[in-house]
């Protein structure tokens, strides 16, 4: 048969629903009355989601669309910042534990996704060195969630008696960062999953799911400073630093050295330090708004679609086009333009200037544009504070 | 050819040795301390002359043996969402859908164990020896049935990829009018004032602002190194008078380093535009690359004595950034640090983050606390790696030209923006 039916019929939306459900208790506060609503939502929601028959057909349904989507261009190499855990708890009135939970369920359903339509690498911020300043009680929920929750995952990857190790066979475990933060039995928990999942034969198609666990950029780009000095005063003349160089000593790089896409969840425009090497050059980015526990199924397929057409635009224009098609196309385009130009006319830089000026003869009666004001006469800015350097 | 292709090279390596010497010993001068700055500005300026005479030979004599190597700003990959709008792909739209159904369907389809459509079946593994007429027959009834099934689902894809270009033509025109609209409203009029009551709501602005600006082929509308320039010196004017007092301006070739001395003139001319001539704000433009700074106008043989009169005391500084403030900075005080260590003037354990850090610090600047980018989708172009860490972002969805609706929208973003680091 072309199709593996028992891939097509693995019924992934009822586990992780039914699990969800479960990890969510219904509280009931008249004080916060939004709160309790988002909660009842969410509960009736996992809740339908992991009924037999609505579950079996979301599911087939989700892998087709999935599969329809791997015939397009996919990213080799795709990166999470997952944010928004803590929010996500205290929107529908739960203890931050239950966030953190949600949100490794969530990774899970990701992992699938990501895996059927053939990603190779998927590399996630699960837990900054910055977030040691976080209280240690949260602290030692964290490692005690993350190493349970990848223990229970190389189960799944390595042992056929599990359940779920149809789609989950194969799948590598590496764990990237700066470790010397561990404990030593951290570190040996973390040695004994990356060796079980560590995969025999090298071959070119493998998914591998990197845990960024306590890793900051810096601190990588930093560890690749030092090990290129300690390499060239032990060899003496014969090491070169080059840009490459201090590329294969980042953490990431024993596997991968660049990052085609990274998602990053609930809203915030900004890096806090991750994978700032890898992609500062020419990738993308998306910011997506919500939290990372609500990150689902549609969410990712949007995503991914919207970056795959893009990216398949982009491939067409290099290699597909001879010069006699260019020509033609470019014929096309401008009739095309002057189509497009119809819509957007009444938009176009006269009309707007048109519009515009009597608003600057307006603003100009207000504001008398007075030459004798210098610089210091204006009034005082609001104050200059810095969010980077208080850090 | 050779000889001026070594002379380059050669150049080259001075620039980087000059630069990685200085990393332990520059020190980070603030502008208002230095003493005689006119007169160094004198000598970088003979300095700045000399290397565009290189240029220019070497782009006489060397424009075909370099182009095919060196990345710029217009041959470089962007992030696909980055198009240009050369062929009809950047806003997708009803004519062109035939070319993304074909393009769609006549894809080869890749064999990827990651995908559910595994082909797993061989000819020779399962049978031993001798092949049978019904597994072949089998396997060739799979095949077909693959195929079919491959078609089909590309089908669908394109199909997606059609409607999703009729979404796409609605949100491009739904951005575009939606910045027009944003234009209306946010209008600086070339003065301060209308800026700094703009502002003056806002509960805080960026301490130090960094843009990102695009250049263009000269065809376009702000094309050109002359647009480019235009458009930064609109930002300084911008920033000044909205009461910021460090702006980084970051453009991937560099070509704003190139020519100091007309981007002076030109934030001049554009700063006269806004605050009038008799009360020019100074400025000081600052290069760290090769660690100068440029105060105000460069002298000309007229106006040098009142040149020398100006004192240091200036509003705003720029500071110009390039690629080589990225990657190749890092590179090079990883090399000096090797060279230090090697002579015994450092020891090894002495390298730590922090110290990292300060030199990065030194040699390109302190972090910004906003970047703005003036194009339709975020692209970093290889902005220095180590000064994006906690750097609020902002862009326009479609928006291609450098604009005062960007700015002020940026700047109610942060002001409205919480960082907290790790809790």
């Amino acid at each position: 048969m072309p199709l593996e039916y028992k891939y097509l019929l693995y019924n992934h939306s009822k586990s992780i629903n039914e699990a969800k459900y479960n990890n969510i208790d219904y509280v009931f506060d008249i004080k916060n009355p939004y709160a309790t609503l988002t909660n009842a939502a969410h509960k009736t929601c996992y809740f339908v989601f992991s009924l037999h028959v609505i579950s079996n057909l979301i599911s087939l349904f989700q892998t087709i669309c999935l599969m329809i989507l791997s015939y397009g261009s996919i990213p080799k190499h795709l990166s999470f910042i997952m944010d928004g855990n803590r929010r996500f708890a205290k929107s529908i009135n739960q203890p931050l534990k239950k966030g953190h939970e949600l949100g490794s369920l969530t990774l899970l359903q990701i992992l699938f996704f990501a895996k059927t339509i053939g990603v190779n690498h998927l590399s996630v911020y699960a837990f900054s060195i910055e977030n040691f300043n976080r209280s240690k009680n949260e602290v030692d929920i964290l490692m005690a969630l993350l190493v349970e929750k990848l223990s229970e995952l190389s189960q799944k990857c390595t042992n056929s008696t599990v359940a779920d190790n149809i789609i989950f066979k194969g799948i590598q475990i590496k764990i990237v960062g700066d470790l010397s933060y561990l404990n030593d039995n951290m570190n040996q928990k973390i040695k004994e999953i990356e060796s079980l999942t560590a995969l025999k034969e090298k071959s070119l198609d493998v998914f591998t799911l990197y845990i960024c666990c306590p890793y900051t950029s810096r601190n990588e780009i930093y560890h690749a400073v030092k090990k290129n000095v300690n390499l060239k005063l032990s060899d003496n003349y014969d090491y070169e630093i080059s840009e490459n160089s201090l590329e294969n000593q980042m953490f990431l790089s024993h596997y991968t050295n660049n990052c085609e896409l990274i998602i990053r969840t609930s809203g915030a425009r900004r890096y806090s330090d991750y994978l700032m090497w890898q992609t500062h050059m020419n990738s993308s980015f998306i910011f997506s708004k919500t939290l990372w526990p609500d990150y689902g199924f549609h969410h990712f397929f949007i995503d991914l679609f919207k970056w795959g057409f893009y990216q398949s635009l982009c491939i067409w224009k290099k290699t597909n086009i001879s010069r006699k098609q260019l020509s033609k196309w470019s014929i096309k385009n401008e009739f095309l333009a002057k189509k497009e130009s119809c819509v957007s006319y009444f938009l176009s830089n006269t009309t707007v200037n048109r519009m515009v000026h009597p608003t600057l003869r307006v603003s100009r009666i207000f504001i008398k544009r007075n030459f004798k004001k210098s610089i210091d006469d204006l009034p005082k800015p609001p104050p200059a504070i810095s969010i980077t350097q208080r850090n | 050819m050779n000889s001026t292709k070594e002379f380059k090279v050669d150049i080259k390596t001075e620039n980087g040795d000059s630069n990685s010497l200085s990393v332990s010993s520059r020190s980070n001068t603030p502008v208002s301390d230095l003493d005689d700055g006119n007169k160094e500005s004198v000598c970088e300026v003979k300095n700045l002359n000399d290397s565009n005479g290189f240029k220019n030979l070497a782009d006489e004599h060397l424009s075909a043996a370099f182009t095919s190597p060196r990345v710029t700003s217009l041959t470089r990959d962007r992030p696909p969402e980055n198009l240009r709008p050369d062929i009809g792909a950047a806003v997708p739209s009803f004519s062109n859908m035939s070319y993304i159904a074909k393009n769609t369907i006549s894809k080869k389809t890749k064999k990827s164990t990651n995908s559910i459509c595994e082909d797993s079946f061989d000819y020779e593994t399962d049978v031993d020896g001798t092949r049978k007429i019904s597994r072949y027959i089998f396997l060739e009834i799979h095949r077909i049935l693959r195929a079919i099934f491959d078609v089909i689902l590309k089908c669908i894809l394109a199909f997606f990829y059609c409607f999703f270009a009729i979404l796409r033509f609605f949100e491009y025109n739904y951005n575009s009018m939606k910045l027009k609209f944003y234009s209306l409203i946010y209008n600086p009029s070339n003065s301060p004032q209308l800026i700094r009551s703009d502002v003056s709501s806002l509960s805080k602005i960026p301490k130090i602002l960094a843009a990102i600006v695009d250049y263009k082929s000269e065809e376009e509308v702000g094309g050109g190194v002359l647009g480019l320039m235009e458009n930064s010196s609109d930002i300084v004017a911008w920033s000044l008078s909205a009461g910021i007092k460090h702006l980084y301006l970051y453009d991937h070739d560099g070509l704003l380093k190139n020519d100091v001395g007309l981007l002076r003139r030109i934030i001049y001319n554009n700063l006269r535009k806004y605050f009038g001539p008799a009360k020019v704000p100074k400025f000081a433009v600052r290069i760290p690359h090769t660690n100068q700074i440029f105060y105000n106008l460069p002298p000309t043989p007229i106006s040098l004595e009142y040149v020398e009169k100006a004192d240091k005391k200036i509003s705003i500084e720029v500071i110009l950034l390039s690629k080589v403030d990225g990657r190749e900075t890092i590179v090079d005080l990883t090399k000096s640090m090797a060279e230090l260590c090697k002579q015994g003037l450092l020891d090894e354990k002495d390298i730590t983050q922090d110290l990292v850090d300060k030199e990065l610090r030194k040699l390109v600047g302190e972090e910004p606390d906003l970047l703005l980018y003036f194009g339709p989708n975020l692209d970093l172009q290889g902005f220095p790696p180590w000064h994006i860490r906690l750097t609020e972002l902002f862009w326009e969805h479609d928006n291609n030209d450098v604009s005062y609706t960007v700015f002020i929208r940026g700047l109610k973003e942060y002001a409205g923006s919480k960082v907290n680091v790790g809790k």
